[in-house]
């Protein structure tokens, strides 16, 4: 059969580090036109795999490595895939998808897809080239960071493999360590702590072998126009290329949406130090992911100050913010050094960035003191940020609390509550939706929490040009952001980038992806459509098995009853209770978000809805 | 032949990408006659035949495996994989093909330049043509 396979490489590699048995799994057709890859794999993968209510950091968690079908192909944007696992910091659905060239390189080793169960005894390292897959000892670089074990693994392995691994608060079990893999992240929800779970350190994977297309003329020509689009667009080829993804960064902040200290306000004082042209100004060099022509990814050095020499592969927008307006920090040496600290210690800085501004603001509402931090922790200190990360990063001292994230960490500060600026206990990103009706709702309904990733209404509310939404009305939002997340768990299942998908949509990926694989029942955009629906009824089961109630889908308090303080947005809150309606319905799910069965039936899930 | 500006390149490597598809019509980057090397945080080394005028790769084969044909030819039947061509190369412009063990030579895509077509951020010209900038 695998012969037979185009777009995919046909086989996945099961590795079960408890018994260190290691199969090469043949791929079925069923699974490829029901769930097409990434995220749909790992879905179904730990759906039926992962026992319910399990520990996320036991050894019965499952980590799940997916790509998809155009992942390391011709394809503009084909170095994405994607990581699946049950989320230590949330206890729900995670899967967190990366760029670079990890995914490219399992599937020129002859993998769709790489499965790691169980708990090794001892730290150990995965060694993939081809059909060859070893277990190795780790002891040796187990506490490097994640810069020193790429370099350790390409000097004492080869010059050529791809890496995978996590820094020391992924062996520490962090709850907020991501897994690095060539600089870039998985970076939300904790996936580096399962890794760590494990004693997997570290995957390294080069493949020698190559992939084949169905119908190369058709997929040539449609790359070649994809490629074209690409360049002609004023933001995939202008703004992102030149800004990377801080191009938004004045845009956000002149519509109030740009959230300062912890959510509180949308003005910030720092906006003149800190905008696309001052941090374009240190930047180096450009770097993009395998096959992408938009190289959004910047190298930047800080050229003068305090911070001379700091030097990160970023900053990407969410940790200019992050670090930036969230802590009301101007100093943007310390937003690289802390970005680049986490990159180091393998922590999301989202996340990271996110318990720094809370707890800033613990401080200044004197519900910790200095004895508590056990240094000052005034809003604006880039001297607190950096000294949080390094706590957090090591697990030391209070930083063993505060890597725990904000819901966790709330429960443990009586009173704050109120401003634990978390979805699901899935930490927010760099948009205040009380500016936005459509990110609101995408907060509240997201399958990992508070993300932006499963839908992004900021782009069609805030920054087209053409057919703009109103971002305070409520009307066509859940409608917007159903079909949306359905779309994105498609890319994220096909294995590119959502940043190519704002020019090219699904006329021209649907005829691509069929060119690719071949397989006539994806050939058709509204079966695509109905994979997303499928993927997305599936992580819902799954968040419901684990223990989601309805309850869950909100926003934070503040959102909710505090009005902006100042900005444009002063005065405003936000109310999604009949979005949520609207979306539940559109759904085929019941008033308390669960999917019915006649929802269930129609996209073929009537065996895993008995779970629930 | 090709200018390269090393300083340009952002490691994408659809160089490489094109240059396999032309020459077996699959993906196949690490069989490209084209390389990227990179070592983060620094700019990535590009490797690639420049067409010196030594060819010291042609003198240096013990086979006599190799010659001029407007490009590097590398014949198959003479060549034993010794690798003495990639040694001497001082642009460490070839290497060998992991699937065959032959050397891989830029051989121009009969003309076309793929990779200079191709590459996003002119990281790679042809020599005698404008920079772009």
């Amino acid at each position: 059969m695998s012969d037979q396979w185009c777009g995919y490489t046909g086989q996945i590699l099961d590795v079960d580090l408890t018994s260190e048995r290691i199969e090469s799994i043949p791929l079925s057709l069923d699974i490829v036109e029901n769930y097409l890859g990434g995220k749909g794999f790992g879905v179904k993968t730990i759906y039926e795999q992962v026992p319910t209510r399990c520990d996320p950091l036991g050894p019965e968690n499952i980590l799940v490595f997916a790509t998809g079908p155009l992942t390391g192909t011709l394809a503009p944007t084909s170095g994405r895939m994607e990581v699946c696992t049950k989320s230590p910091a949330t206890g729900y659905w995670l899967d967190s998808n990366c760029g670079g060239y990890f995914g490219p390189e399992l599937k020129l080793a002859g993998y769709d897809a790489l499965v790691i169960r169980g708990r090794a005894d001892e730290p150990c390292l995965l060694v993939i080239e081809d059909e060859k897959v070893e277990i190795k000892p780790a002891a040796e670089i187990w506490g490097l960071d994640t810069l020193e074990t790429h370099r350790w693994l390409k000097k004492k392995l080869d010059h050529d493999i791809r890496v995978a691994c996590i820094g020391p608060a992924g062996e520490k079990l962090v709850l907020l360590a991501n897994i690095i893999s060539e600089q870039r992240a998985f970076g939300r929800g904790g996936a580096g702590a399962v890794m760590g779970s494990k004693n997997l350190k570290a995957i390294s994977v080069k493949g020698n072998g190559g992939l084949v297309v169905a119908h190369s003329e058709d997929f040539m020509r449609l790359c070649r126009e994809s490629f074209n689009e690409i360049y002609n667009s004023p933001d995939s080829g202008g703004g992102r290329p030149k800004y990377g993804t801080n191009a938004i960064l004045s845009a956000m902040e002149e519509s109030g949406l740009h959230p300062v200290r912890n959510f509180q306000k949308g003005v910030f004082s720092g906006a003149d130090q800190i905008n696309e042209d001052t941090i374009s100004a240190l930047f180096d060099r450009n770097r993009a992911c395998f096959n992408c022509p938009i190289y959004c990814s910047k190298i930047a050095s800080i050229k003068e100050g305090r911070y001379k020499g700091s030097y990160t592969e970023g900053p990407e927008y969410e940790n200019t913010w992050a670090f930036g307006a969230h802590c009301d920090n101007s100093e943007i040496g310390a937003i690289v050094q802390a970005e680049y600290l986490c990159d180091l210690y393998g922590i999301d800085a989202i996340s990271c960035g996110n318990v720094i501004g809370f707890l800033m603001e613990c401080y200044e509402k004197s519900l910790l003191n200095e004895t508590d931090t056990g240094f000052p922790f005034n809003f604006g200190s880039d001297e607190a940020i950096i000294k949080a990360v390094h706590f957090i990063g090591r697990k030391e001292g209070p930083g063993e609390l505060w890597g725990q994230g904000v819901r966790r960490l709330s429960q443990h500060i009586p009173g704050s509550e109120k401003w634990a600026m978390h979805v699901k206990g899935l930490e927010l990103p760099a948009y205040d939706p009380r500016g936005s009706t459509g990110i609101s709702l995408a907060y509240a309904t997201a399958d990992r929490g508070g993300c932006h990733l499963r839908s992004w209404p900021i782009g069609a509310e805030l920054l087209v040009t053409n057919e703009r939404m109103d971002p305070f009305s409520t009307e066509f939002k859940a409608e917007y952001v159903k079909t949306e997340q359905d779309l994105f768990s498609v890319i994220n299942s096909l294995g590119i980038c959502l940043f190519a998908t704002f020019e090219i949509n699904l006329r021209q990926l649907t005829p691509m992806l069929f060119s690719v694989c071949g397989v006539e029942s994806l050939a058709l955009t509204e079966n695509l459509l109905a994979v997303g629906e499928r993927i997305n009824n599936l992580t819902r089961l799954f968040n419901l098995r684990e223990g989601l109630s309805y309850v869950e889908d909100t926003l934070p308090e503040r959102f909710r009853l505090e009005p902006v303080s100042e900005g444009p947005l002063a005065g405003r809150t936000v109310d999604i209770s009949q979005m949520l309606k609207e979306y539940y319905f559109l759904r085929g799910w019941d008033e308390y978000g669960r999917p019915t069965p006649k929802k269930l039936a129609k996209l073929g899930l009537v065996k895993e809805g008995k779970d629930v | 032949m090709f200018k390269l500006h090393s300083n340009r390149c952002t490691e994408c490597q659809i160089c490489q990408q094109i240059c396999s598809w032309e020459h077996y019509g699959h993906h196949a980057p690490k069989r490209a006659r084209i390389r990227i090397n990179a070592d983060w945080p620094k700019s990535p080394d590009i490797h690639v035949c420049l067409a010196c005028p030594e060819r010291e790769c042609i003198e240096a084969c013990p086979n006599q495996a190799l010659s001029w044909e407007g490009w590097v030819h590398v014949d198959k039947e003479l060549c034993d994989s010794c690798g003495v061509c990639i040694e001497v190369c001082p642009a460490g412009g070839i290497h060998l093909d992991p699937k065959t063990m032959i050397p891989l030579v830029c051989d121009t895509c009969g003309g076309q330049y793929l990779c200079v077509k191709w590459c996003p951020t002119h990281a790679i010209e042809l020599k005698g043509v404008p920079d772009h900038e």
